[in-house]
């Protein structure tokens, strides 16, 4: 049996994404995952789904790996918005759309209602769990999404290395969203002092967290994610609007794709040809 | 009963026995227990094991611990340190909980790193939380697909634990130590919010047909599958009243096991070791 490239992720990722904005967009265009797989003449699995957040992409590529592993080749990865979490794998929660759709913006369509009806768990989680409570304050949260990512991409490096499996990871649709995180907060805390979000408080939190020198860079697309530190994500910097599907609607058009597709094949020849 | 996986021990002398679980396993529990009573600390049941065994014991297990996060502390352990782990033992807690964002402390009412959608329904002051805890859980009881994922969520770190263990050719023993489900949510009392008996016949069914049930070995799972409805058992339930902390109804209730309980537990792992692996 001819192995296979295992791609994970969210909806940027997802070969059956639709545009929820634009329902009659044609999105049929193969995916990131897909165009990688010609140019290195390996099938795809693809089990990216649209709506989930790290938790799920990290159970299910687990999941795989475990499974599967003397069938896979090479693992890709685009890791998703660091504020999603999901209850065992049942119900995906993103505050950020979850405020959206209560204000009935443009990004909160497609929502589901039990993330509209958890925003008060929303609050109480980031405003006095998180940040109230921690001597961190606002950083605190990207702290913590920081640390909880590096903890999952680390896990996953080494779970490919005991396998032999070849891996090249990075956050397309934007891990740290720093304009995001602010109206997230402002949002779930109306009468709070407003949250500053500064590139330097962001990259000290990224370096602080536990993990940040663990993580093999090598294996990963615009390591450190953040511009000060000399690192970028996709869905900051990289991906223009022409390389999208529309006003407010983010996700990578075919070109987009075809770009990421490039970065994965370049980063594959520079670390594995 | 004699179950032999015997594996080539001489080589695995030097090496640690790594235990993981919840409360019932958690080296501290005194430090993090809620009841405010003060226990002076006693060695809990992996530490026991050790001694019995003369081999070194690392215990990773964590109060609160949801099976999830059980699970990513032993991969994590599993992966950097394999070469020196002889033997992984897990005590898996109620199928129920589940964290967020790496186990990071939660707090509801008090600090916690998971969130238990049976305690959200049981525990009164669920309702008084900045938030309704108890609005919040209903909405996972009511959908029919939460309990599929419920039980596929803890089997698959079962299997996946269990193909982990395999490649590295480290000895593994499962258990089950608490009530997967704590079964008085599904009481009439609490009928509204969960579904009743009929809820908890739809997980064990779920349970029984879940595709990773088949593959996991049996005989290295202590009271496999860990329903007495399926021809198992939680080793809590071979805990009376007298290996307890404080079983008496009030407020300074305790159910974890005491110092004669973590006895007890010790000689359940040992015995099944002994079968296993001696």
């Amino acid at each position: 049996m001819q192995k296979y490239i295992l791609a994970s992720g969210c909806s940027y990722t997802d070969d059956n994404f639709t545009s929820l904005l634009y329902p009659d967009y044609d999105t049929s265009y193969d995916k990131w995952p897909s165009i990688l797989g010609e140019k290195l003449e390996l099938p795809v699995k693809n089990i990216a789904r649209s709506g989930v957040g790290n938790d799920y992409i990290f159970n299910k590529t687990v999941e795989d790996i475990s499974q599967n592993h003397e069938n896979i080749e090479l693992v890709v990865i685009g890791w998703t918005e660091a504020w999603r979490w999901c209850v065992f794998d049942y119900e995906y929660h993103n505050p950020m759309s979850a405020i959206m759709k209560k204000h009935k913006k443009r990004g909160g369509a497609g929502v589901q209602d039990y993330n509209v009806m958890s925003i008060p768990y929303y609050k109480h989680l980031f405003i006095d769990n998180l940040i109230n409570s921690s001597p961190y304050k606002q950083s605190y949260l990207h702290r913590i999404c920081a640390e909880d990512l590096f903890s999952k991409i680390i896990t996953i490096q080494n779970l490919c290395k005991a396998f032999g499996i070849k891996i090249i990871m990075s956050t397309l649709c934007g891990c740290f969203n720093r304009s995001g995180m602010k109206t997230l907060l402002e949002a779930l805390d109306m009468n709070s002092e407003n949250y500053y979000y500064s590139v330097d408080s962001t990259a000290i939190a990224l370096m602080e967290s536990k993990n940040f020198y663990d993580v093999d860079k090598s294996t990963i697309i615009g390591w450190p994610f953040v511009d000060l530190l000399g690192g970028f994500e996709f869905n900051f910097g990289i991906l223009t609007e022409q390389l999208r599907i529309g006003e407010g609607d983010g996700h990578p058009n075919k070109k987009g794709h075809e770009l990421i597709a490039d970065y994965y094949y370049e980063h594959y020849k520079k670390i594995y040809l | 009963m004699h179950w032999s996986l015997k594996k080539n021990m001489g080589s695995k002398s030097s090496k640690y026995i790594l235990t993981c679980g919840c409360s019932f396993t958690d080296k501290d529990y005194e430090k993090h227990t809620y009841v405010k009573i003060n226990y002076d600390p006693f060695p809990k049941w992996p530490e026991l094991l050790g001694k019995k065994l003369n081999k070194p014991v690392k215990n990773i297990a964590i109060s609160g611990a949801s099976n999830d996060y059980i699970f990513r502390l032993l991969l994590s352990d599993i992966l950097e340190n394999h070469e020196k782990i002889e033997t992984v033992i897990v005590a898996w807690s109620e199928w129920t909980r589940a964290h967020i964002y790496n186990g990071v402390i939660e707090r509801f009412d008090k600090p916690r790193n998971s969130f238990n959608m049976s305690y959200l329904i049981l525990h009164p002051e669920s309702k008084k939380y900045k938030f309704d805890g108890h609005e919040f859980s209903k909405h996972y009881w009511a959908g029919k697909n939460y309990l599929d994922d419920v039980a596929e969520s803890t089997l698959r770190n079962m299997h996946e634990l269990q193909i982990l263990c395999d490649k590295f050719n480290i000895n593994l023993i499962q258990s089950q130590m608490l009530n997967v489900i704590n079964p008085t949510v599904f009481d009439k009392k609490y009928e509204e919010l969960v579904g009743g008996k009929e809820k908890w016949h739809y997980f064990l069914e779920s349970l029984a047909f879940n595709k990773h049930l088949i593959e996991i070995k049996k005989e290295t799972f202590i009271g496999w599958p860990g329903v007495r409805e399926l021809g198992g058992n939680a080793l809590d339930y071979f805990l009376s009243k007298e290996d307890r902390l404080n079983p008496v109804e009030g407020p300074l209730r305790d159910t974890h096991p005491n110092e004669k309980g973590h006895e007890l537990l010790s000689k359940i792992y040992y015995n099944r070791y002994k079968e296993l692996y001696l």
